[in-house]
């Protein structure tokens, strides 16, 4: 029995279905503005925004497209088709944004971990990918930083181990981003939230391992993370990583069941806030602004409206959208906890690049809620010439509310 | 597979004429060029190097260059074909014609919209709706299929019951010749002319050729398609019928066709069993056809005369009226027929989607197609003879129907488009399902005279051949059009 046949025993039934429930119509990778559905009437929903996939769209050729993909994993597990540098490629090239299930009734996305699950099995996943998920195991982040300096945003800050409400830092803010940890910390304080932080005891929440492809990884951290919370007491986690968020909301059940605690996104906490009055904006920003939607914050996980909520709620803020907005957003292009701008930053800054072309077309400041989006737009701005702000949504508020 | 036909001299071309990025010999992609929009578990072949050229110029040069060196060629667009046409029988160039999709010109003066062949419908759709216009072919099932793939298969649509096929509703084509040569067809052939705005000219039909000619006649590179009025008001109705009542359905549809109905299309009681099954959907059981019917128009008032006259010719033939909600739950983007019925809402679909994967209809199933079409008048022996063979080779059950979504075109054609279910990993089934499939087509283009929708490696060679003096003449013109047998080879 070749390997592909002897893996589809195992398969999901989910994946299986996927397979065959594409026929195949390359509605995910449709030029137009038509979808052909909508939910109230028998017209199609017309004047959604495009383009809408960045791998098809950048690199034209069908198998960058989702049914491309599927194609490619059908012939794999129902073929024996031989994995090769190209298909990881086209794997490692999806940002698993999951725009084009947003197109279809079929949830595609599983079955692209999936592919990458096999992928990494067999040692073909990109060479800088190996070596984040190496990272992860050995240092308990993707980009190789010493554990040690995991913590070093949050120190002076006086945070509690133990208590109801825990922050998750997450890889990105604790070590490419910590000034929007800090925000949330200042904006938790202030709504009178006496955050706990599990400090030496956080370590990566497995997204990473898990879109990398490596489940067995993804759970030893997942277990480790879980542990390290129960022992803070925490009955409530919040998160301004929207990527630890999804691998918590929807990752962890799956591996263990329903979780202890409840989660939540900072956004969450200060639309809450602004609704009990807890907040107290001192400052007037006078910007024009657009919001950006992460793709595991919008489509991933549905939370479309606090963040808008929130910056409607600062004074001296003017909210424009760009077309592509809520579940059309364009992905900002650097994958699951990185991946793509790790294994192919060109293509990765490209695909951020459009997106600032479309702010900078619209607003004077583009604000996302989302750690790694921030990063990889500011980096991605520093080689173009365009003049835009951008802000991760807690450094905003905490701007507002003179807290930074 | 490693090529006999292509060598690095031949891509080094390619990528002079197209640019390197745009060329691809990997295996992702020859594997994924390899798939068509289709379940249907039949011959694949991989092309040898896929192309995506973006001007008219570039492809002439690909044709000239494959034409001296005698490379197969197969121009694609979204790949939405289903019977084997858009397979690479002899390998070759795959040139993929997506990126050629500017739709150049919307002449309202003349009611046509001027496209490159690689304008998906979609994208028409769009430019033609801020102008309250739109095109009679409004196809559903792959939206994201090009003009061009549309013309060389003679597809069909929503309105087709009334405006006919998409090769009735062209008004000028360029082609490349396998030489390289573009021509321009109908008064767009006419210098000092108006551009095309008529496809009679004077002569013979020249575009008439090219319809339905999957590419082996020449590569279709810009489109001039006939535009209409967009609808404004739209009515919809549904009926259903018993099984033995198949002759009177029979009748109602040719005198609905008769009468001038926008729209209709016909399915079984095997099509809602997903949503029946997931407790969305109750379809009455005494039935077992049911006819859903579109009626637009300008006027509001318009329409009542009409819903009124539709209404008593499906009475008048036993028709079972089905009611509002019925009717809701039947009408809606056909495309999601095959999956989970009529099902228009998003929301829904999706959740009812995730209930119907839940039960044991889909799992592990493919699906045979079947493209023909008959005089709407003998619907009910074209089903007979259907229901027989997916009996005879066990596939009339429940669980694998046969579905039946068949629609219309003028005068009184119907194109029934039957599917049976097959386990997929079941070989041995499979196997029964290919042979069914084969007899089929066999008995009922051979043995009972219907016809193709369409031409394509999938369908029995006997029928062409069965064509007599046509085929050979069709052969001669291929011969004198692609004297090296270059244009999509082993289709014709």
């Amino acid at each position: 029995m070749s390997k592909g046949v002897g893996l589809l025993d195992t398969l999901e039934k989910k994946i299986r279905d996927i397979l065959k429930d594409c026929h195949g119509c390359g509605m995910c990778s449709q030029i137009g503005s038509h979808i052909p559905f909508k939910e109230d009437g028998l017209v199609p929903e017309q004047g959604t925004p495009t383009p809408k996939c960045p791998p098809s769209t950048r690199y034209k050729f069908i198998s960058y497209s989702a049914r491309g993909r599927l194609w490619l994993i059908a012939a794999h597990f129902y073929e024996s088709l031989p994995i090769t540098e190209d298909i990881v490629k086209v794997s490692y090239t999806c940002q698993t944004c999951g725009l084009c299930d947003e197109l279809c009734f079929i949830s595609k996305v599983p079955a692209f971990r999936l592919l990458r699950e096999e992928i990494a099995e067999q040692g073909l996943a990109p060479a800088v990918n190996k070596k984040a998920e190496e990272n992860v195991r050995r240092f308990n982040n993707p980009f190789g930083e010493p554990f040690e300096n995991r913590t070093s945003w949050a120190e002076g800050l006086d945070l509690r181990k133990k208590g109801d409400v825990l922050y998750f830092a997450g890889c990105w803010s604790s070590y490419k981003t910590p000034d929007v940890a800090k925000a949330s910390i200042d904006i938790l304080k202030a709504v009178g939230y006496d955050a706990t932080y599990l400090a030496k005891k956080e370590m990566c929440c497995g997204n990473y391992s898990l879109w990398y492809g490596d489940k067995k990884t993804a759970r030893a951290k997942a277990r480790g993370v879980l542990k390290a919370i129960e022992s803070s007491g925490a009955k409530e986690a919040v998160f301004s990583c929207p990527h630890c968020l999804r691998t918590f909301r929807q990752d962890y059940p799956l591996m263990f069941g329903e979780l202890p605690f409840k989660t939540k996104h900072i956004t969450e906490i200060i639309a809450e806030s602004i609704d009990k009055g807890r907040l107290d904006f001192k400052n007037k920003l006078n910007i024009k602004v657009t919001y950006h939607d992460p793709c595991r914050l919008g489509r991933h996980l549905g939370i479309y409206d606090e963040p808008r909520k929130v910056i409607q709620a600062l004074p001296g803020i003017e909210l424009v959208e760009m077309k592509r907005n809520r579940q059309w957003a364009w992905c900002c292009g650097s994958g699951a906890s990185g991946d793509i701008l790790f294994a192919f930053p060109g293509y990765a800054h490209w695909v951020a690049n459009e997106r600032l072309k479309e702010a900078s077309e619209n607003a004077n400041v583009l604000v996302t809620a989302c750690a790694q989006c921030y990063y990889h737009f500011k980096n991605t701005l520093k080689s173009s010439n365009m003049a835009i702000g951008i802000y991760d949504l807690p450094i905003l508020v905490a701007k507002a509310m003179d807290l930074a | 597979m490693a090529s006999t036909l292509i060598n690095e001299t031949i891509i080094d071309m390619l990528k002079h004429i197209v640019g390197k990025e745009n060329v691809s010999t990997s295996t992702a992609e020859l594997e994924a060029y390899s798939f068509v929009s289709t379940s249907q578990d039949l011959p694949r072949r991989r092309p040898d190097v896929v192309v995506l050229p973006e001007t008219t110029d570039q492809i002439a040069n690909i044709l000239k260059y494959a034409n001296r060196n005698e490379i197969p060629v197969l121009a694609r667009g979204s790949g939405s074909g289903f019977m084997g046409e858009n397979i690479p029988l002899k390998g070759g160039i795959l040139i993929d014609i997506t990126r050629m999709g500017k739709i150049l010109e919307i002449d309202e003066k003349n009611m046509v919209a001027i496209v490159e062949g690689g304008c998906t419908v979609l994208q028409l759709f769009d430019e033609l709706d801020k102008r309250e216009l739109a095109f009679p072919v409004r196809t559903w099932f792959t939206p994201n299929m090009t003009i061009a793939g549309l013309v060389a298969n003679n597809g069909t649509g929503d309105y087709s019951c009334t405006f006919g096929r998409i090769g009735e509703n062209i008004e000028g084509l360029e082609v490349l010749l396998v030489n390289g040569e573009a021509v321009r067809l109908g008064s767009w052939a006419i210098p000092n002319s108006y551009g095309p705005w008529t496809r009679f000219a004077g002569g013979p039909d020249m575009i008439g050729l090219f319809v339905g000619s999957i590419g082996a006649l020449g590569i279709i590179t810009k489109v001039a398609i006939r535009l209409i009025n967009k609808r404004k008001f739209i009515w919809y109705q549904t009926f259903g019928w018993p099984r033995e009542e198949a002759p009177a359905i029979s009748k109602a549809m040719y005198e609905l066709q008769r009468y001038g109905v926008s729209n209709m299309s016909i399915h079984n009681s095997w099509t809602y069993r997903g949503p029946t099954n997931a407790g969305v959907f109750e379809w009455p059981t005494n039935l077992y056809f049911s006819l859903n019917i579109m009626q637009t128009s300008e006027d509001e008032e318009e329409l009542k005369p009409r819903e009124k006259r539709i209404n008593n010719i499906c009475r008048e033939n036993n028709g079972v009226e089905l009611g509002e909600k019925i009717c809701k739950m039947c009408q809606g983007p056909p495309y999601y027929l095959m999956n989970l019925g009529q099902f228009y809402n998003y929301k829904r679909i999706k959740a009812v989607t995730k209930k119907v994967v839940q039960t044991e209809i889909r799992e592990g199933l493919g699906f045979m197609m079947f493209y023909h079409c008959c005089p709407t008048l003998r619907f009910n022996e074209y089903w007979d003879i259907f229901e027989e063979i997916t009996r005879k080779y066990g596939f009339l059950d429940e669980r694998r129907g046969p579905y039946l979504y068949g629609w219309f075109f003028p005068p009184a054609v119907i194109n029934p488009f039957p599917t049976f279910a097959y386990k997929t990993e079941d070989q041995a089934e499979a196997e029964r399902a290919r042979q069914a499939y084969r007899e089929m087509n066999k008995e009922l283009l051979v043995g009972h005279g219907f016809v193709p929708y369409q031409i394509g490696s999938w369908q029995p060679r006997e029928y062409l051949q069965g064509m007599g003096s046509t085929y050979e003449l069709l052969k001669k013109i291929k011969r004198v059009l692609d004297p090296k047998d270059i244009l999509n080879p082993g289709q014709i």
